[in-house]
């Protein structure tokens, strides 16, 4: 019982300094949050390095070098996109709708983050928690609690020296399950940021605090006939290799037409990639998946494509960086065309255009609704078809997709590290979470007399022979 | 940065401008230990301050528990200084007027 209460106190505590540093936060100006922003921003570059390599060694997973770029992103990219944000006081006037638009802070939010990008989601959701005037609490994965907490004292030490809140930023040292389910459901939290597994997501959605939360991906890649195969495959491999696979919006099958087929096959070969045979796809399945939880095995996310194929028992050549399996069709039967956060790509080949969009649809479908597909593609009315038929958040064209969907390196969409998914992926919205998502807006609404309706003779409403095309008529009459 | 007098049987700690964290640490002990020996009701008057630290805020929770119920308040804050008491829900053990 005792054990119980001081557990209770100490979520507590998090908590009451939450609330006394959002207290704090209302006051600050633009200027002086802008001021904090840039500080934080800077301290989380300066450790970029530092910070992937911590990363890396505690979390075993991916390439430190490409956690460095990951750390740029959220911190250099994230910046760019949001400095000039109003997110203090009025933001917004139009003086012919006489509507003002101000922003306030939420309140406390519990940033839930994931092993896979355990120090680059800390820097970005600091980054705008601060510059919306949130206090923010960093609830670490288990097996990134170093690095994730050492993210967050950098940055908390630079907020400190720009006079920020105290414990505007806290961090959980001693993560577990039971402290996160009892933060989640805290009276005085205001939102959680989930980035995650698919059970703790929906664990945020169901704990009753307004949750921007993602959705699981399984990108299916669609090579058009009239895209530049050769530099397809390289974007492709640039994208799917990028640490190790880890990133959820990255490329998970693809689907070439048949005329262009065996060009695919010849560039991924050429880059090092091993077509595997029908014998090899049932070991590689095995080794990388687990049937019954029908889930990839956690063990091989973000390892390279050597210690996968030995895992599995594969002979194939010993540089190789990539494992395709080529299907025959989408679901639990084929394992591989299932999420793999590795460097492991489902194949197939498509008999036309439609055909290629229907596999497409089926792997869209099959644990990634809602989150990205990507395409190769040099017709613009395909490219508009193909969109349109999927269900996804992010479409995106000619672009490695892991780079391309957490936006500002290859596209104009806003770099994240939270990638709404839709309600096809139980979320409230489909961009890519940045710092405009941590407001609350009001609106004064000034009196605009709506002219229409003072000319209009609102004793028609009570004539029952007048349909709703009569009224319309008499409405909009020009006099 | 505070001036004390005694009004209608309370010990009024008058502020003033900004009660950040640098104000506040040289003042803290001493704020505490009059508060501590006052024996009477405690009115912390903050006409005049425009801003209020997280110091500040622990400095009110500490009179308050120091005190006991009903014999502390936070007189004539500015609504903006109101909204920051509200805010950290601190008006739901303390009063603030």
């Amino acid at each position: 019982m005792e054990e119980k209460n001081t557990f209770t106190e100490k979520v507590d505590e998090y908590f009451t300094n939450a609330k006394n540093a959002a207290a704090v936060f209302s006051q600050l100006d633009q200027q002086q949050t802008d001021a904090i922003v840039k500080a934080v921003y800077e301290a989380g570059f300066k450790n970029r390095i530092m910070l992937a390599k911590m990363a890396a060694e505690e979390t075993g997973l991916g390439k430190w070098q490409d956690k460095v770029i990951k750390n740029v992103v959220a911190t250099q990219f994230v910046y760019e996109d949001i400095k000039d944000l109003k997110t203090v006081g009025i933001i917004h006037e139009d003086h012919v709708t006489g509507i003002t638009e101000i922003a306030q802070p939420m309140g406390p939010i519990l940033a839930i983050i994931p092993v896979t990008n355990p120090t680059s989601t800390v820097l970005f959701k600091i980054l705008i928690a601060l510059k919306t005037r949130n206090p923010i609490i960093i609830s670490p994965s288990k097996k990134a609690r170093k690095c994730s907490c050492e993210a967050a004292k950098i940055c908390y030490e630079a907020a400190l020296k720009m006079d920020a809140p105290e414990n505007c930023i806290q961090w959980v040292e001693d993560t577990s399950r039971e402290t996160t389910q009892a933060m989640m459901v805290h009276k005085s939290l205001s939102l959680i940021l989930a980035t995650g597994g698919t059970g703790l997501v929906k664990s945020a959605y169901s704990s009753g605090t307004p949750t921007l939360g993602v959705g699981a991906g399984n990108v299916p890649v669609f090579i058009e006939k009239s895209a530049d195969i050769p530099f397809a495959v390289e974007q492709i491999c640039i994208s799917k290799l990028f640490d190790n696979g880890t990133i959820c919006a990255s490329e998970q099958a693809i689907v070439a037409e048949k005329s262009v087929a065996s060009k695919v096959e010849e560039e991924f070969r050429r880059r090092k990639a091993c077509i595997l045979t029908a014998e090899q796809v049932k070991l590689l399945e095995k080794a990388v998946y687990d049937s019954e939880k029908k889930l990839m095995n956690a063990d091989i996310v973000g390892q390279p494509a050597m210690t996968i194929a030995k895992k599995a028992g594969l002979d194939v050549p010993p540089d190789t960086q990539l494992l395709i399996a080529p299907l025959k069709g989408v679901g639990n039967e084929y394992p591989i065309s299932s999420e793999i956060l590795a460097p492991v790509l489902a194949y197939y080949v498509a008999d036309d255009f439609e055909h290629a969009v229907n596999i497409c649809i089926d792997l869209n479908y099959h644990g990634g609704i809602g989150h990205t597909a990507s395409m190769f593609s040099n017709d613009d009315e395909k490219i508009k078809q193909f969109s349109t038929l999927m269900n996804a958040g992010r479409i995106v064209v000619n672009t490695p997709s892991s780079q391309g969907a957490v936006g500002g390196i290859y596209n104009m969409l806003s770099p994240s590290l939270t990638l709404g998914c839709g309600t096809g992926g139980k979320n409230i919205t489909t961009d890519n979470v940045t710092a405009k998502h941590l407001l609350n807006i009001q609106r004064i609404a000034r009196r605009r007399e709506n002219q229409r309706l003072e000319k209009f003779d609102k004793s028609l409403y009570f004539d029952e022979s007048l349909d709703a095309g009569a009224i319309e008529k008499i409405y909009n009459r020009n006099f | 940065m505070y001036k004390m007098e005694e009004k209608e049987g309370k010990k009024v700690f008058n502020f003033q401008g900004r009660m950040d964290t640098s104000a506040c640490s040289g003042i803290e002990n001493e704020v505490a230990g009059q508060v501590e020996k006052a024996g009477q009701p405690v009115v912390f008057d903050l006409t005049g301050v425009d801003f209020v630290s997280s110091a500040f805020l622990r400095l009110c929770i500490s009179a308050a528990k120091k005190t006991g119920p009903g014999k502390f308040q936070v007189a004539n804050a500015s609504p903006q200084i109101k909204k920051v008491f509200k805010i950290a829900g601190m008006d739901q053990f303390l009063s603030v007027q």
